[in-house]
């Protein structure tokens, strides 16, 4: 136990010699690294902080855009439902304006369908009428008839109007008629004849001669012809003009 | 004692300069191989002591801890690693020369008047010393010297003493009984490491620290 000063001084200069060194070799540069480790870690935190903001401000800036992209697709949708509601209504009423027309025009086609065959009906009905009429008054058809529908004829003839009268003497005049003619289907009696040939005299305002024919397709009856007048009272031209009635 | 030439250097002095260049080397070592990314695990062992020992000098220094930190730390690695050379058979530790504790203590009762007069300047230092009333002059003196021997004996005694019963225990109880003792020796060094570094602390912040909040307390703070 005793004092060397020789190591004493030995391990003064050993010892600081040795702080030197750990501090120059050990102390300072594990303190440094340490210190840029945490300076690293600190700017990596920040960073990441920065990134998580940005995330963050993404994200509010994506629910925004979002947001307003919902506000966007809403006003679109009411847009689109509306101009879609404007559409149907307007195909509606082309559709309504359409089937009105469609309906009238099937109105009119039935219509014109049902006249057809009502006029067709009827023609048929008057051609069977006149089929059965014609044989029912060929049956009918007498030298008594045929008297009876000269008188009519003669009384036709003289309660003509004035106007007709005239029309029939200018007509006479003008077409420089020279003669008439007459035909019965059965031989007609003098008298009567005589009646019949004085109620032409009057009517067209000549005494023109008359050429007397018997014509037994007139069936019964008389059918007299002054130039373009003809008085008929036949049963053949009533059935004619019965079935021309029924011919339309 | 060796003999280099005429100069007679002792055993202790040998294995101290030994332990020196062991430990520079080291430091030399590990600083051309840290990494800031990815650590070995020794880096990693590396940077917790340094770390312990830092925080542990930035409690009792807080203001700068960074003046302190070489001398501590250099106090704490040099004689933990001492102490320990003691387990290896056919060396002793330098600790157990009271040349060196002395040494050690010489440089810890030199360097509280170095961070003091850093700290609070010279005049500020001084004047502790006749802090509360100049006649504690004496006892202040008595009080640094009496501190500084006991740092050097009481590291001096712990590990000869160590190392002599462990001798002794190995003379007389064979080979395998000190064993035991040998890892009371490794808790004894690692204990004794940290009390001489902890009272050097202590005692130099003490130092700056009194000055330090006597300069706050008039409005500023030398550095």
């Amino acid at each position: 136990m005793s004092l060397d000063w020789t190591t004493f001084l030995l391990q003064v200069i050993n010892f600081l010699v040795l702080v030197w060194l750990l501090h120059r070799l050990l102390f300072r540069p594990v303190l440094r690294l340490l210190a840029e480790r945490k300076a690293a870690t600190g700017k990596a935190w920040e960073e990441a902080q920065r990134v998580k903001k940005e995330g963050e401000d993404l994200q509010s800036a994506y629910a925004n855009r979002m947001t307003l992209w919902e506000v966007e697709k809403e006003q679109s949708r009411a847009k689109l439902l509306q101009e879609m509601q404007g559409e149907r209504s307007r195909l509606q009423s082309e559709n309504d304006r359409l089937m009105k027309e469609e309906r009238e025009r099937s109105r009119a086609v039935e219509a014109h369908r049902l006249a057809a065959l009502s006029q067709e009906a009827e023609t048929r009905a008057l051609r069977i009428a006149s089929q059965f009429a014609s044989r029912f008054l060929h049956d009918l058809a007498t030298p008594d008839l045929e008297a009876k529908l000269v008188d009519r004829a003669i009384e036709e003839v003289e309660r003509l109007p004035e106007e007709t009268l005239a029309e029939i003497r200018s007509s006479v005049t003008r077409e420089g008629v020279q003669r008439m003619e007459v035909r019965t289907a059965f031989p007609l009696d003098p008298a009567r004849r005589e009646r019949l040939v004085r109620a032409l005299w009057v009517a067209c305002g000549k005494e023109l001669p008359c050429d007397s024919l018997v014509d037994s397709s007139l069936g019964a009856g008389v059918r007299a012809v002054v130039g373009g007048w003809m008085a008929r009272a036949n049963v053949k031209d009533e059935l004619l003009f019965f079935a021309s009635k029924g011919e339309g | 004692m060796l003999r280099i030439g005429s100069f007679a250097v002792s055993e202790s002095a040998v294995s101290a300069t030994a332990l020196t260049i062991l430990l520079a080397g080291a430091a030399g070592w590990a600083k051309s191989r840290l990494r800031l990314r990815d650590p070995a695990g020794w880096q990693v062992v590396v940077e917790m002591a340094v770390q312990a020992i830092e925080s542990t000098v930035r409690e009792s220094i807080p203001k700068a801890p960074e003046r302190v930190l070489p001398l501590i730390g250099a106090l704490w690695i040099y004689i933990l690693f001492a102490n320990l050379i003691g387990l290896i058979p056919g060396l002793h530790s330098p600790t157990g020369d009271l040349s060196v504790t002395g040494a050690l203590a010489a440089i810890v009762f030199l360097a509280v008047p170095f961070y003091g007069v850093r700290a609070g300047g010279l005049a500020a230092y001084l004047r502790e010393y006749f802090a509360p009333m100049f006649w504690m002059f004496p006892f202040h003196v008595m009080s640094e010297l009496t501190r500084t021997l006991t740092l050097a004996v009481r590291l001096f005694g712990n590990m000869t003493g160590m190392e002599v019963a462990i001798g002794i225990l190995l003379l007389l109880a064979g080979f395998l009984v000190p064993v035991a003792f040998l890892f009371l020796h490794l808790i004894e060094a690692l204990l004794q490491a940290y009390i001489f570094g902890m009272l050097s602390l202590v005692y130099i912040a003490g130092s700056m620290q009194t000055l330090v909040e006597k300069e706050q307390q008039k409005g500023g703070i030398a550095r």
